[in-house]
């Protein structure tokens, strides 16, 4: 292994007892240095993680939980590298499941009760009641992850078995490991059916949903299947399919989701399912995208946690100027007018322009449709540094055709449609299988005490068995020693009443009849 | 020599422990830190032929876990007993429990292995009979005779099959009756009613080893016997792997953490089965010590909510910020979502033939996602605000970072 995935995790132990993000900040330092520039999900990585945590130093100045905070934070961005860096596939695996671990204990950075860490409005549903906790989210999310986990262990071993440790050397799979690792990959970005559990994510502080949907665990998950592509180039028509209906359905649900954060969740849903389709037909796009995509959202998410942070609120109705100038700089880039931006668009297919309107109408939700208020602050200037990062791209001019998504900006302020705003009612389909579940362990539970009260009652049984034996040995104990015993006193004193002539006539007679029976013979 | 003069020192010290408490029975374990590597030939004995002490090699990983999570456990009973009143002797008991443990994997011949399981039974039995909790002196009895069940089934299987030095060979009737006693000892799925029982009513320092590591050496025999038996070894895997979900599904029932922690090492149980019956040297030793290591830290965090509340129900037992920290840890290398585990369930999945694939992906997500609602039950409970004593919350802290730090040893 690599000593660069190592310092994040040396850098958790010094954070978890500083409780400051020094260690955080040294080691992206550390590692752009050891790794170097050229490689750009690298980049994204390093990048990303540097701003977040220099962000959080602000954003988590007060926090109570701080310590615990930067530790996962190190743990999440060692994680990623290891899964980033590592051809050896346990190695990917150990990361991949790093990237579950710390995102899990991310979620639960705030405390039941504490308002930034809900999600939902409170209203009742058929299964769910829609507000979530962080430790109500943490375990949506870690439940479903692990779907993903346990089925890329099992997958990977199979084509490991078959081809070797190297993920590289990896080729044509069979049906089992191509499903399993797919599955993997799918559930990992939050493509349907397992998208909700991105959207109750955003219990965790900003800085973490800025990293978690950009260059971390989400992006993990199309950016196994770019690594794999060659190995899984028959079943590329199971990703398109996958990733583009999450597409359509994260992007038109994020134009109708009250809560910010929720909207960009479910905008990277949509833009995680444009990778996952492209990302073993078309690699390369597929890979640009996430890049500029990253960058973007990364952006778009400290923007709108400036500010959260600024008036303590899931819903604020107004941002500060240079906040929407990241915003309008980020919606550039997706709508392919920065660097970065038109790469990824120049590699993918026109129709693309519909996602590309959709974003410009939800993306507009946020500049147009809300106030503007105050003025710089160093998180929006971090923001805004996210989003200049798509900039730094090689220069290519983007298609003029591009521009028609920003009759998008249309859709800003769409018509009330509940199913729409209820996420299509998936998180009640979610609560749904939590309970199928929780009737099976219910089930599994009244069986085994049944089969433990029969087995307590063994002991009854034994007893009885016992008395039984002990009943009969006692029977014939008795029959032996009293019994017996009585029978022969009888006998005995009754022979002994009988007079002796008795006896000597007997005697006598028994002699008698002897002789008899000697002479006629 | 100096191999039987150090055993030799290691008992005296746990025996006078019985006396004088804490300080010999550390010092008899840390003694027995001194075997590791080492070999110690025991000479023949009529009818049972020559036997061997080997504290090195693949045995030696299994010896060095439960040396030092013995040790862990005395320090952290410290506190523990002095709050539950528990006399000097118990300390002794637990040393030389953690000696009879440390000597199932170590010999060679059959016999003596049997003897070193009996040895552990009855310093356990004892502990529980005497120092356990509720219906301790029932429970203890139930204890031991699903015990005598397995042990006996065991001598039975190896007396008949007559070869108790290497290489074994156990025909098949000798054969299932020795598995058919590991895997009682063990707790798979339906000779495992005892073992929720016992491992929550024992006081709770026993408890971090009889749930990790006394069942867990099982399987270390039978990584050793199944390829020299005529059984079905993917039976056997199969049947580890429903009892993975069997026993992750049983957590979900319980409202006493020391339970559902009982019905967790069920769980494990069957995937180390599973491991052991593939063949898979490196899944069952990544298994077992993840296993042991996180399972010991969450018994610890279970006797820490005790000791400072007087609380063990779920819901009610409240996290103090080093428990609350060591739970998260402890429940996510349990799980495997990261640390040694997860390598382990990897190994196990490499060694897995295909159609075992999907039962196997099922018994993986279970064993994984139960953990989480154990700590959801806990971090919902609230915060608690007595902090443990320093000798608990260390060797606790210690035992659930371990299976992290191993992950990044050099020969891992």
């Amino acid at each position: 292994m690599d000593l660069a995935p190592l310092l994040p995790f040396i850098a958790a132990v010094v954070d978890a007892w500083s409780r400051r993000g020094v260690g955080a900040i040294a080691s992206a330092l550390a590692v752009i240095a050891l790794t170097g520039l050229g490689d750009r999900l690298l980049d994204l990585l390093n990048f990303v993680f540097l701003l977040t945590a220099v962000y959080s130093l602000w954003y988590m100045k007060n926090a109570e939980r701080a310590g615990w905070y930067w530790a996962w934070l190190d743990a999440f961005y060692g994680s990623m590298l290891l899964f980033l860096t590592s051809n050896n596939w346990l190695w990917a695996l150990a990361g991949w499941g790093g990237l579950d671990a710390s995102s899990w204990a991310l979620i639960l950075t705030y405390k039941d009760g504490d308002e930034l860490g809900a999600v939902g409005d409170g209203r009742a549903g058929r299964f769910a009641r829609w507000l979530w906790m962080p430790s109500d989210s943490a375990l949506r999310a870690i439940a479903t992850v692990e779907l993903g986990t346990a089925a890329l262990a099992v997958g990977m071993a199979i084509a490991a078995a078959q081809y070797g440790p190297e993920i590289s050397s990896w080729r044509a799979l069979q049906p089992a490991a191509a499903f399993l690792i797919m599955l993997a990959a799918f559930v990992k970005s939050a493509q349907l059916p397992f998208t909700d559990w991105l959207m109750t994510a955003m219990s965790a502080p900003t800085p973490v949903s800025a990293l978690l949907h950009s260059a971390t665990m989400v992006a993990a998950g199309p950016i196994l299947l770019v690594r794999l592509h060659q190995a899984l180039e028959p079943y590329w028509a199971y990703a398109f399919i996958v990733g583009l209906i999450t597409a359509a359905y994260g992007g038109l649900i994020a134009l109708w989701q009250r809560e910010p954060k929720i909207l960009l969740a479910a905008s990277t849903a949509s833009y995680l399912g444009l990778a996952t389709a492209f990302s073993v037909s078309s690699p390369a796009a597929a890979t640009s995208l996430i890049v500029a995509h990253g960058f973007a959202k990364a952006s778009l998410f400290m923007a709108v946690g400036e500010a959260v942070h600024e008036r303590g609120t899931r819903f604020p109705e107004g941002y500060s100027l240079p906040a929407k100038a990241a915003m309008a700089l980020s919606l550039a880039t997706l709508l392919g007018f920065t660097p970065a931006g038109a790469e990824a668009k120049g590699l993918m297919p026109e129709w693309e322009l519909a996602f590309s309107a959709l974003t410009a109408g939800y993306i507009g939700r946020l500049v147009l449709g809300a106030r503007t208020e105050g003025g710089l602050t160093p998180l929006s200037a971090i923001a805004l540094i996210a989003a200049a990062l798509a900039l730094s791209g090689p220069p290519s001019a983007p298609d003029l055709l591009w521009s028609a998504a920003l009759a998008g900006l249309a859709l800003y302020k769409p018509p009330r449609l509940e199913a729409m705003e209820r996420r299509l009612y998936l998180p009640e389909l979610f609560a749904a299988a939590g309970r199928a579940l929780a009737v099976v362990a219910v089930a599994v539970g009244r069986l085994d005490l049944r089969l433990d009260r029969a087995l307590l009652r063994a002991p009854s049984a034994w007893l009885a068995l016992s008395r039984g034996i002990a009943g009969l040995d006692k029977a014939v104990d008795d029959a032996l020693h009293v019994g017996l015993v009585e029978a022969v006193k009888k006998l005995s004193s009754r022979l002994a009443s009988i007079d002796v002539q008795v006896y000597a006539y007997a005697a006598g007679a028994s002699v008698l009849a002897v002789f008899v029976a000697l002479m006629l013979l | 020599m100096i191999e039987a003069v150090v055993l030799a020192a290691s008992v005296f010290l746990a025996v006078l422990g019985l006396r004088l408490g804490l300080a010999p029975s550390l010092a008899s374990i840390a003694l027995t830190l001194l075997l590791l590597g080492r070999r110690l030939e025991l000479g023949a004995l009529p009818y049972v032929g020559p036997a061997m002490l080997d504290f090195g090699g693949y045995a030696g990983v299994f010896v060095a876990a439960t040396a030092l999570l013995g040790l862990a456990v005395l320090v952290y009973s410290k506190e523990y007993a002095e709050h539950r009143g528990l006399g000097n002797w118990f300390y002794g008991v637990m040393a030389l429990y953690v000696i009879a443990l440390e000597l199932i994997p170590a010999f060679d011949n059959l016999i003596y292995v049997f003897v070193a399981m009996e040895s552990a039974v009855v310093t356990s039995f004892l502990l529980i009979y005497y120092f356990g909790y509720g219906d301790r002196a029932r429970i203890g009895v139930m204890y031991f005779l699903w015990s005598q069940i397995g042990s006996i089934a065991f001598l039975i299987g190896v007396a008949l099959s007559g070869r108790y030095a290497p290489p074994y060979y156990l025909p098949f009737l000798p054969a299932a009756l020795a598995i058919f006693g590991l895997l009682v000892k063990m707790g798979t799925a339906g000779v495992h009613f005892w073992l929720p029982y016992a491992h929550a009513e024992a006081p709770t320092p026993l408890s971090a080893l009889l749930s990790p590591i006394h069942v867990g050496l099982m399987s270390y025999w039978l990584l050793a016997l199944l390829p020299r038996t005529p059984l079905p070894a993917n039976a056997i895997a199969i049947y580890g792997a429903i009892t993975a979900v069997y026993g992750s599904l049983l957590v979900f029932r319980e409202s006493d953490i020391k339970r559902a922690l009982a019905d967790s090492t069920i769980a494990n149980m069957g995937l180390l089965a599973a491991a052991a019956a593939l063949g898979d040297k490196e899944a069952v030793v990544l298994l077992f010590v993840g296993h042991a290591l996180a399972k010991a830290a969450m018994f610890m965090v279970s006797g820490i909510g005790i000791t400072t509340q007087n609380e063990r129900r779920l819901g009610r037992l409240r996290l103090d910020p080093w428990s609350f920290v060591g739970s998260a840890l402890g429940l996510v290398a349990l799980a495997g979502v990261f640390g040694i585990t997860l390598l382990g369930k990897a190994y196990l999945a490499l060694s897995s033939p295909p159609p075992l694939a999907p039962l196997l992906y099922v018994a993986l997500f279970a064993t994984a996602v139960y953990n989480f609602w154990l700590f959801d039950k806990l971090y919902k409970a609230g915060k608690a605000s007595a902090t443990p004593p320093l000798a608990m919350a260390l060797p606790m802290l210690l035992a659930s970072i371990a299976p992290y730090a191993l992950l990044f040893a050099p020969w891992i």
